[in-house]
Formats: structure tokens, C-alpha cells, sequence
């Protein structure tokens, strides 16, 4: 069986990495190139870069940047944000990205998804979609949760898939920075319909959340934004939890939380005194590639 | 430049800032948390956390970084007299003391209690790295931020104390970078990028000035995989407590006669008055670099505990931010470079969304805040808005101008 992958999000607004809480709450975190430097070091799987305001500010993306980006980053590099044509797609990649990650302007433009498979193959395309739940049914937003779209939520994801798209990245807005746990009900059903990968996002809050969504649905990644910002080596801490909840991920870091004991939300806590005790420590050569 | 629109903070704070739709900053959004937040419940979370760290093995159960000034009275009474912790404490020694500072810290080791840990680097290699900071990033102050920063993981690793204390975020407290909901923790990022401006001690290894991998080693953060092993981990006490620094320190003077100081550049005499050159020198820079200074934080602090008016605060920061820093002969005689060096090299870190050059070659600021002052409050001189904060009287009549690198640790009177 596949791995399920750990996928970071790095949230940048006017050229800065943020939080965001329900799409309308930013905390200023830094510089997307440091944060891109320390995930990778902490072992995440992807790197999702997503540009929230090139859209609604009419802004290309920021190659510079997602150069940079790029160049801190030896994981698969997903970007998004502002992009609106296979120009800007062909330019991204040239700066480094991996994958292309496109949503708003696949309702402006219907043939854009397709003519993106056919020029880069479908592996390179994710196609996004916001989801905000309100009274029990699920609707779609776009331009970074600004416009209310008609489509069905179920029609729209069939048709990305039968576009071309390589993945479908579901976004929750009524669960974006509010450590309650991923939307299951939806993610359910979303995977469960398409035949391609689906990442969920929103609502990661503590390790047991992700052993819930993996559980609960599948989804073959869980995609993590502000929670890998507050605690140090927060990815490696996640995934050994992972594992002793049977599900697979790929650890390769040299170092991973297996033997620490873990408090009921799966954050660690003290090692018992016999354990400190009889550690012990060695010269580590450093490593360089 | 654009301002918050209830606090004195421009766009361009090296923290970063966001804005929402009615003007308001990152950091005034996050403090109104504090308002909020049941923090009787915060308290129960801390109360938990520390209860699993408690050593069984009659060791120490938390290493707590201190200076002597900063809140640290304020965070050993806590955790040692409040919670029952036994906490090891910890000091990188900055080496621009004052007397003042030198005395605050070695009451607190004698009121407290608790067995202290100081790490002095030799002078020479500090000053040598101090030439490279300087020139490189424009700072005094790199090896100051970077040995109080790491001396704590240190000695979380060597001795296997996972848990380590300190005080305030700065990132939650000046900008709101995080909600006290997150219940964040020490990270080497945050470190690296805020603390160190980008710089990790083995980047300032230079061959030209003679510094070498060894001379850096007080300053490097330990690796990864120690960390793990240990388990090490740091919290922050201001996101279980409503953080009120002005209110600590004087809770502190009233129980344990923590001695405060008029300074330089601001009107708060709590803070950072073990050194001779934060509110001196080291504000004078940060007025160079980004256009404003120590006492813009000060005045946005007490705004958002609604001790200060929006205009009231403006004229403070008119009264403090051009004041001329005092004692800087000290720091040029130890570095041992002239005046005109240091403004050569400070002159390069100028930042360009705070400073343009004129006609003349001079230096002129694009923008502040005292340009946004009401009319009538600017020149009235006679308005004193102290905000209250104290001065206590000294136990020594006369004060050394020197730095005092080793002062006299234990006072059994």
C-alpha cells in the first residue's frame, strides 16, 4: 500500500508566510524561505506554496520568491496563487516548482485544466477547491474565499478529474485554523468519488486529528499549515505518532520521537528519570550533501 | 508608511506585521485575546504540563533562563514559589553590565534560592564576533541575543532537563505572530530568523577576522538528534498568564525590592536596565536601521494595556526617540574603534523603507509617527504621561561606569 504523505503548507500574503484562521485572520509568521528550510529539514513529505492574495490583488505569482522557495527545498514543491495560464505555469516550473496547484481561474476559464494536462501531464496539475460548510451542505468559494460559486461541490470535483486533474486539493474554510480536526464527513466523500489522489487541509490541531482523517477516510495526504509553526520538529513528532497508530508514512530523519512517551493528543512528554539517565551522546559528523 | 490604527507600530517592524480591514495590527488583534481568555483554565493546562516535567529522580525539573532584569524575579517566584518547581537557572553573561544588574541578579539568587549557572565566553572572542555582527548585520547585540537564546538548550541537553521556562514571545507580544491559543513553543526557526536576523553562529565563522568554528561553539544551537533524544522542549509563560510586565516588575519591588533605573531612550525603568547599552546604543541602532525605537514598543505596550492614549503615547515617543544614547565611549573603548567607524558601519544597515539620502548626502527618515501628531498636543511640554513606573531607591550610592564582567554573586546580608 502507498505511504500517506505529510504535506506542509506554507500560506504566503503580500510576500510574507502567514496563519490564517477562517480565511480572514492573518498572523504574520516570516520569511516562506526560512519556513521552507526548516520543514524540509523536519522531514516533511510535499511542500505546498500557495500565493493567497495574488488572485484578488490581480497579481502574476512571485517567481523570485518561489525561486528561492525552491532552492531551500528538496522535497516535491507544489505552488499556487495568481496563476492563470500556461505561461505562468511553464514560468513556475522553470523557478523550481514541482507541481502546479490552480482554483480560481478554472471558473473563468474551462479549457485551462485540460490544455495544463495535456502540455504537462496530468502528475503536474492540482486542481484546488475551497469548501465552506453552511447549514449541513457543502459550497464552493473562490478568489481566496471571496466569491460564492453555483457549481455542486460534487459536480465540480467529477469534472476536475475528468478534465485532467492529478490530484484534488480540498480545502476547508469553516475548519482553516481552528484546531477542531479535518472535516471527515466531506473528505469521505470526496475521496471516495474521485479515482485520483485527494489531500484534505484545515483544521490540524494535534497529532490525533491526522490518525482520525486517515482513518476516517481515503485521502492519501493531510495537508498541515499553522501546527508546523508552533512546536520544533513538529513533522517528525507527528509522523512517530502515526506509526504507532499503524499508519505508514516515510520517516528518514535521523532522529524520530519512537521511544518518547506521548500525552493523550500525541504531544510527548518527559522520558521516565532510568531513561534520561542512561543516556548518552556522540559527536555527529555533519551532513553534507 | 502605514501605522496601526490603534497602536504606534509602523509596517516595516522587523517581526512583520499584518493588518486587518479597520487598520489594526497583528499585535493589537492578538493582545485583545487577553481580555478573553479564561485564564484560570490556561492556568490548569500549565499546571499539567509542569506536573509531568516534576523529576522523580530528585533532580532538577525545568531550567529557567535568567538575567536579573526582564520579568525574571517574576518567573523564578512562579515557577519556584507558586508551582514547587525545582528549577536550575541559567545565565549567558552579556558582559555590558551594570551595577545594577549585576546586584538585582545576585539577589535573586539569594531571595530564591536556586542553584545558577552563568556562562562567561572570553572576552576576546566575544569582541572579535561582535566586529563581525557589527559589520555584517549592523549589531551590538547578535552575541548577546544569540548566547542568552542557546546557553538554556545547552544545558537542557547536557544536563537532561527537557523542560525549559521563559518568559515572554516576543513574536506573540510586539506583533501577534502566534495566538495565545497556540500554545507555542521554542524553535530553532524562530530563533534563527527573528532572534539572529538570519545569522546562525557557524555563518559568522570568518577566516579574515581570525574567528573559527571553536570560537563559535558557545553559540551553537545543539543538534537535532540530542534534542530528540532529550527531548527538549521550551515553553513560553505568557501564554498561561496574562502577561503585564510593568505590573510583575512592581509586584516584585513590593515582595523582593527589585531595584529599578531611570534610562536613557524610554520611559520604562523595569526593563534591560542590567545593560549599559539596550536602551542606549543598542535602541540608538534600531532607531538607525528601521526608524524607530525601543520606546515605540514601550508606548504600543502600554496603549494596548490602556495605560496611555493613542496622542499621549505619540508625544512619548517625540520626547524619547531622538535622545542622544549615553555611554558609548564605553563600547568604542572595548571594541576599540572610533565614532566615525561605527557610523560608517552602522550607516550601511540603514533601512531603505525607513531612510532615504538627501541632497547633501544626509540621511533623511521618510516617515514617523510623532508627524501624525494632533495639533496642541505636540507642544505641550508640561503633559507628563509616565505611565506611573517606578523609581526605587538604591542600595549603592555611586554606580561604576564601567562594565562589570564578574560582580559578586551571593548576598548573605
Amino acid at each position: 500500500m502507498l505511504k500517506k504523505r505529510i504535506i506542509a503548507c506554507i500560506l504566503v500574503k503580500n510576500g510574507l508566510a502567514v496563519q490564517s484562521i477562517g480565511f480572514e485572520k492573518y498572523l504574520p509568521i516570516g520569511s516562506p524561505i526560512i519556513v521552507a528550510e526548516y520543514l524540509n529539514k523536519w522531514g516533511v513529505d510535499e511542500i505546498v506554496y500557495l500565493d493567497i492574495d495574488a488572485t484578488i490583488n490581480g497579481r502574476e505569482p512571485n517567481y523570485r520568491q518561489v525561486e528561492s522557495v525552491a532552492k531551500a527545498c528538496f522535497v516535491p514543491l507544489s505552488v499556487g496563487g495568481g496563476i492563470k495560464s500556461i505561461n505562468h505555469m511553464r514560468d513556475l516550473t522553470r523557478c523550481g516548482a514541482d507541481k502546479i496547484i490552480v482554483n480560481s481561474s478554472l471558473f473563468e476559464q474551462k479549457n485551462l485544466l485540460m490544455d495544463a494536462a495535456s502540455a504537462f501531464g496530468s502528475q503536474c496539475i492540482v486542481a484546488a477547491v475551497d469548501v465552506i460548510k453552511s447549514d449541513n451542505s457543502y459550497l464552493i468559494k473562490s478568489n481566496s474565499g471571496t466569491i460564492d460559486r453555483e457549481e455542486s461541490l460534487i459536480n465540480w470535483v467529477l469534472n476536475l478529474e475528468k478534465l485532467g486533474a492529478g490530484e484534488i486539493f480540498v480545502n476547508c474554510i469553516h475548519k482553516d485554523g481552528k484546531k477542531t480536526g479535518f472535516d471527515i464527513e466531506i473528505l469521505k466523500e470526496i475521496s471516495d468519488l474521485v479515482n485520483v489522489p485527494v489531500i484534505g487541509c484545515g483544521g490540524m490541531g494535534s497529532p490525533q486529528h491526522v490518525v482520525d482523517v486517515f482513518s476516517g477516510t481515503d485521502i492519501s495526504g493531510a495537508a498541515i499549515g499553522n501546527y508546523f509553526n508552533f512546536i520544533e520538529h513538529a513533522p517528525v513528532i507527528l509522523k512517530s505518532y502515526l506509526k504507532t497508530n499503524n499508519i505508514d508514512t516515510r520517516i528518514d530523519t535521523e532522529y524520530d520521537y519512537n521511544d518518547h512517551p506521548r500525552n493523550m493528543d500525541g504531544a510527548i512528554v518527559k522520558k521516565d528519570a532510568s531513561a534520561l539517565y542512561e543516556l548518552t551522546f556522540t559527536y555527529h559528523e555533519p551532513e553534507i550533501i | 508608511m502605514k501605522y496601526c490604527s490603534r497602536c504606534m507600530y509602523p509596517e516595516n517592524h522587523p517581526l512583520n506585521l499584518t493588518f486587518n480591514q479597520d487598520g489594526l495590527c497583528s499585535g493589537c488583534v492578538v493582545h485583545e485575546e487577553k481580555d478573553e481568555i479564561d485564564w484560570g483554565e490556561k492556568e490548569n493546562d500549565l499546571k499539567s504540563l509542569l506536573n509531568s516535567y516534576r523529576s522523580k529522580s530528585h533532580g532538577y525539573d525545568c531550567i529557567v533562563p535568567v538575567s536579573g532584569a526582564r520579568d525574571s524575579y517574576f518567573i523564578v517566584d512562579q515557577i519556584k514559589n507558586k508551582y514547587g518547581m525545582n528549577p536550575l537557572l541559567v545565565s549567558y553573561n552579556k558582559h555590558y553590565n551594570t551595577d545594577i544588574g549585576i546586584k538585582n541578579l545576585a539577589y535573586l539568587r539569594s531571595y530564591f534560592d536556586c542553584d545558577f549557572l552563568m556562562q562567561t565566553v572570553s572576552p576576546d572572542v566575544v569582541k572579535n564576533i561582535t566586529r563581525v555582527t557589527l559589520r555584517d548585520m549592523g549589531s551590538i547585540y547578535w552575541h548577546c541575543i544569540a548566547g542568552q537564546t542557546v546557553f538554556p538548550v545547552q544545558c537542557a541537553v547536557r544536563y537532561k532537563v527537557p523542560l525549559i521556562i521563559w518568559g515572554a514571545h516576543q513574536g506573540i507580544d510586539q506583533v501577534g505572530m502566534f495566538s495565545h491559543h497556540d500554545n507555542v513553543e521554542m524553535t530553532r526557526k524562530y530563533r534563527k530568523e527573528h532572534d539572529l536576523m538570519g545569522f546562525e553562529a557557524e555563518d559568522i565563522v570568518d577566516t579574515i577576522l581570525g574567528i573559527t568554528e571553536k570560537d563559535v561553539q558557545p553559540f551553537v544551537y545543539p543538534n537535532d538528534i540530542d534534542l530528540e533524544k532529550v527531548g527538549v522542549r521550551g515553553i513560553y509563560l505568557n501564554n498561561y498568564h496574562r502577561w503585564d510586565s510593568k505590573q510583575q516588575h512592581e509586584n516584585m519591588i513590593d515582595k523582593y525590592s527589585y531595584k529599578s533605573q531611570l534610562q536613557t531612550r524610554t520611559f520604562d525603568t523595569y526593563n534591560d536596565i542590567d545593560c549599559f547599552h539596550y536602551s542606549n546604543l543598542h535602541d540608538h541602532i534600531k532607531y538607525i536601521k528601521y526608524g524607530y525605537g525601543k520606546i515605540t514598543d514601550h508606548v504600543s505596550r502600554e496603549i494596548r494595556l490602556k495605560r496611555l492614549s493613542r496622542e499621549e503615547g505619540a508625544v512619548l515617543v517625540k520626547r524619547y526617540t531622538n535622545k542622544k544614547p549615553e555611554y558609548n565611549k564605553l563600547f568604542l573603548d572595548w571594541i576599540g574603534i572610533k565614532e566615525s567607524g561605527l557610523n560608517y558601519l552602522l550607516d550601511k544597515h540603514r533601512n531603505p523603507t525607513a531612510w532615504h539620502k538627501g541632497c547633501d548626502n544626509e540621511w533623511i527618515i521618510n516617515d514617523s509617527i510623532i508627524n501624525y501628531i494632533p495639533d496642541g498636543y505636540s507642544n505641550n511640554k508640561n503633559i507628563d504621561f509616565d505611565c506611573g513606573f517606578r523609581i526605587t531607591e538604591p542600595r549603592m550610592k555611586t554606580l561604576n561606569d564601567r562594565y562589570t564582567l564578574i560582580g559578586r554573586g551571593y548576598e548573605d546580608e
